[in-house]
């Protein structure tokens, strides 16, 4: 602030200060008024966006609602099903790195799962129903083995069709014994090459082409090795089911010994 | 609506204009008009060319509205467009004479006292012959602006500042002393 005290500040506020001219404060005011900016040219810069946004929700909710899909708001009920997928998912991925014996899943429990869904899909679910499914969902949930007790089929299970769970299971009920044949026919050939049983006898041993140990179940008999043709046939058989066997071979077996 | 405008400081004021609201602009306008006014004129060589400086640092301010960001305050803002202007103002008339103490222009008409009017016209003829730094400062200074703001708007630093203040009084009390025992 100016010093009082000092005698230039004192004659220098002496006299009233130069006000501004009455006909320049006409011609800024008028400028003012005509430059002034418009109202919305400060808009935010993401309000577009913002628009953009509401109106593709807009358009989507319009969409669900005459598709008739559940909408969002329907699937406020969703963690009814979330909790059920949570609480399988984690089982079923345990199951994967477990290769001990396959024990089947209760069957009940989806069905009560999937009962709590349908409800839900039905109608608008009150918030007693909705509990209600949770409730037994969560039952369900705690009613089942452990994760470590889940086997394949619990996974299975989860797959959306039932033929393809059936033709599995059947798959995998004669892999098995598809296995053992396979295993033995091995054995059986290496007994055949070398005269031993190889108990380290892998799949790619499978390559030994049938028609070849035919011909030499057929030298055996040739060479009057006529019990060991027999039990090599029957070891082909096995390991062979569907393949044709020819006649001489066939009524070798037949043949009462 | 001018009462809320009343009530809204100057940055405000600025922004709501930049917004569209003239009436924020009138508010603006009334309270630093004499104010600025006043310093360019004190800065400048004659009324008339005060009139055309302080008119195209309004006008700047209007059209920059639209760009302003209340970084700083409204008044640093609007002295420094005007100091701009008037620096470009006397690099154009930097051949022309500054208008002498005995110009028709000053505007201490009303002084009551012969007196008291003549050493005014002397200390505005002492003060418009002062270099530009140091007449900025002591004007800017006599019209109520901090150390700080000075150092702000001419863009130098506070002890700058008071260098300049110190130059220039000691410079006005040599001349005006003088004119005023020559008119004694």
């Amino acid at each position: 602030m100016p010093d009082p005290n000092d005698s230039l500040s004192e004659l220098y506020h002496s006299t009233p200060s130069p006000r501004s001219p009455a006909a320049l404060d006409e011609t800024i005011l008028k400028m003012a008024a005509d430059h002034a900016p418009r109202a919305n040219r400060r808009t935010p810069g993401w309000l577009p966006l913002a628009s953009a946004a509401s109106v593709v929700g807009l358009v989507s909710l319009l969409f669900h609602q005459m598709a008739g899909l559940p909408t969002s708001t329907d699937r406020a009920h969703a963690p009814t099903v979330i909790v059920q997928e949570s609480q399988l998912q984690p089982a079923a991925s345990r199951v994967d790195g477990f290769t001990g014996k396959v024990r089947a899943a209760p069957q009940a429990e989806p069905i009560e799962v999937s009962g709590a869904l349908q409800s839900h899909n039905d109608e608008a679910m009150e918030p007693e129903a909705i509990i209600t499914a949770a409730d037994a969902v969560s039952k369900t949930l705690s009613a089942a083995p452990s994760a470590a007790q889940y086997q394949q089929p619990s996974i299975e299970s989860q797959e959306p069709s039932a033929r393809k769970i059936e033709e599995r299971s059947a798959m995998e009920a004669v892999a098995p014994a598809l296995k053992q044949q396979r295993a033995e026919s091995r054995s059986h050939e290496s007994l055949r090459a070398t005269g031993e049983l190889d108990m380290d006898a892998t799949p790619a041993d499978d390559a030994v082409n049938a028609e070849q140990w035919l011909e030499n179940i057929k030298d055996l008999l040739t060479n009057g090795d006529k019990e060991r043709a027999i039990i090599q046939l029957q070891h082909f058989r096995a390991a062979y089911p569907e393949h044709p066997i020819p006649d001489e071979l066939t009524r070798l077996t037949d043949a009462p010994n | 609506m001018g009462l809320l405008h009343r009530l809204r400081g100057d940055e405000s004021l600025m922004e709501l204009y930049a917004g569209g609201d003239v009436g924020a602009f009138n508010e603006l306008y009334s309270r630093h008009k004499d104010r600025l006014f006043g310093f360019i004129y004190h800065s400048s060589s004659d009324r008339t060319a005060a009139e055309d400086l302080a008119q195209e640092t309004w006008s700047a301010v209007i059209r920059q509205a639209d760009s302003y960001r209340p970084t700083a305050r409204f008044t640093t803002y609007l002295y420094t467009i005007a100091r701009r202007k008037l620096i470009d103002q006397h690099r154009r008339s930097a051949t022309r004479p500054v208008a002498d103490a005995d110009s028709d222009e000053t505007p201490a008409a009303t002084g009551s006292e012969p007196d008291t009017h003549l050493e005014v016209a002397q200390l505005r003829a002492a003060i418009k012959a002062l270099p530009a730094d140091q007449r900025e400062a002591f004007v800017l200074r006599e019209e109520g602006f901090s150390l700080t703001d000075i150092a702000a708007i001419s863009d130098a630093g506070v002890e700058t500042v008071k260098s300049r203040l110190r130059y220039a009084r000691q410079t006005l009390r040599q001349q005006f002393s003088g004119g005023h025992r020559q008119h004694a």
